[in-house]
């Protein structure tokens, strides 16, 4: 479903990506790990056409994110790192929005916006203004946004980030009923997270990636836990440094 | 273009939901209303005293003094009122317009904008008709001036409609052509205030050019200057006539900027 190859992003003589290559089956959750500043959020925003890559191709839903832009975004529902909500909307009339911008058709449009308010949680708040949200909720709207055209890739930033412990619980049930139909790719700082939610995980650290396997590879390895595996991968820079 | 007719609507519904655009036409009719009754009652009193004008000046004719015009609303109070409207509007139209690109920088919308089936052109033109909508809304309000001229005046003074009607499309014009200024210096910056300043300095840059052609001493390089100045052309709509080159470059202005507009966007995205 997505396919990445030799993907590089330079930002002048930074390199915030680094030839990476990976790919996701269809409705498979693939976690995205990594420090602050490993290119996670690059990564992601090329995966949507929100940046171009330096070099490389991506294709998602079978599309290469350059040739054909427009139908990468058809298929793709992304929740940026902070959410890309109006404040001066109501939760219905931002989600409304969405979908029509997102192009769904105006028969269904009323349907596809309660389903996704529905999922999101927010029935109750659905006639306040964003503005007037706390900040989990407004994360609970970036993703009913990401979620009312019901497309088939899901490009989440944190998803779970400023949300209190029963939310944090509510979005990976979410997330896990999403999985079969939906192929998702989501950041996270949280390691447990990726061990309740996804069926696969990479690793990138300073632009490159590190580690790409399925979470049932990892745990019949003799590699420990993801902690391990983790702090392994990116302190083994370090260590190479130290034995050279 | 795409999602042209969606993000129109959103930026309609933006527009009625902030205070700035009914601060905005608060200001500018109250602006225009202010010379309209100023020049209502010039005429008013010149209409009063025009018998006397014209006495003292068949006395004073072998003096050499000239007869006065007659009092005429077209030239008193039309055309004053109406020159005014683009003197305001290159003050109104920067603050209408400096939030359309850079709100949604700073509020990160725009990640949801490109992220979606929409392309620069169909944003442009969803975000340029909307500014339109408002503006002519803004300017039908004004309608109650002429209402107000057709009640107070007798049946002969009444206003020329033609001119009134030529009037309405060179201020309206002229106001196109000041928002799309006003959106280009929007996608330039995140920060609405510099988008504000840029667009007003590039508005009154061609204001002033007209001016400074009365100073150029080559008489080419002076007719390009008044040629290149924003508010010469609406002159000739304000006389009533209705000239194609005028249309055209008002039309071409609106069109070079929504142009440098679209390279913007589509370039921003490369140096993000």
């Amino acid at each position: 479903m997505i396919e990445v190859e030799g993907l590089t992003k330079r930002y002048g003589s930074f390199t915030a990506v680094d030839d990476i290559t990976f790919k996701v089956e269809k409705g498979q959750v693939l976690g995205f790990l990594g420090p602050n500043g490993a290119g996670k959020t690059t990564t992601m925003r090329i995966l949507t056409c929100y940046l171009p890559p330096t070099s490389g191709t991506a294709r998602v839903a079978g599309f290469d994110v350059q040739a054909e832009p427009m139908e990468v975004k058809k298929r793709i529902g992304y929740l940026p790192e902070s959410p890309p909500v109006y404040n001066d909307m109501t939760v219905r009339e931002y989600v409304t929005f969405c979908a029509q911008l997102k192009g769904v058709a105006a028969a269904k449009r009323k349907e596809a916006v309660d389903t996704a308010i529905e999922r999101c949680g927010l029935p109750d708040r659905r006639s306040q203004l964003i503005g007037t949200l706390s900040k989990g909720y407004r994360q609970r709207v970036g993703l009913a946004q990401a979620l009312v055209h019901d497309p088939p890739v899901l490009i989440l930033d944190e998803p779970t980030i400023g949300l209190d412990p029963a939310q944090i619980i509510e979005i990976r049930e979410l997330i896990r009923d999403l999985a079969g139909d939906h192929t998702v790719i989501l950041s996270t700082h949280i390691l447990p997270e990726v061990g309740i939610t996804c069926q696969a995980v990479a690793i990138i650290h300073e632009g490159r990636l590190r580690l790409v396997d399925t979470l049932a590879n990892l745990s019949r390895g003799e590699t420990g836990s993801l902690e391990d595996i983790f702090m392994r991968v990116i302190t083994s820079d370090v260590e190479e440094v130290a034995t050279q | 273009m795409t999602n042209t007719g969606t993000i129109f609507q959103k930026e309609l519904r933006s527009y009625l939901h902030s205070p700035v655009a009914y601060v905005m036409t608060f200001v500018f009719l109250i602006l225009c209303g202010y010379f309209f009754q100023e020049s209502m009652n010039y005429v008013n009193r010149y209409t009063r005293e025009y018998p006397m004008l014209l006495q003292q000046a068949e006395q004073m004719r072998q003096y050499g003094m000239e007869t006065p015009s007659p009092p005429n609303v077209d030239a008193l109070v039309i055309q004053r009122t109406y020159g005014v409207m683009g003197f305001f509007l290159v003050f109104i139209m920067p603050i209408l317009t400096m939030r359309t690109f850079s709100e949604e920088y700073r509020s990160g919308t725009i990640e949801l904008l490109w992220t979606s089936p929409v392309d620069a052109s169909g944003m442009l033109a969803g975000k340029y008709l909307a500014a339109l909508v408002l503006y002519a809304v803004m300017l039908a309000l004004t309608l109650v001036f002429v209402g107000l001229i057709y009640l107070y005046t007798d049946a002969g003074a009444h206003p020329d409609p033609g001119l009134v009607f030529s009037s309405y499309v060179g201020v309206f014009l002229m106001g196109a052509t000041f928002l799309s200024v006003g959106i280009f210096a929007s996608s330039l910056t995140e920060n609405q205030i510099i988008a504000a300043i840029i667009a007003f300095t590039i508005l009154l840059f061609f204001l002033v050019i007209g001016a400074a052609a009365g100073f150029v001493g080559n008489f080419a390089a002076s007719e390009f200057l008044r040629y290149l100045s924003l508010s010469g052309h609406v002159e000739t709509f304000l006389k009533g006539v209705l000239a194609a080159q005028d249309v055209v470059y008002y039309v071409t202005f609106a069109g070079f900027m929504l142009f440098l507009t679209n390279r913007v966007l589509e370039s921003r995205r490369w140096r993000l």
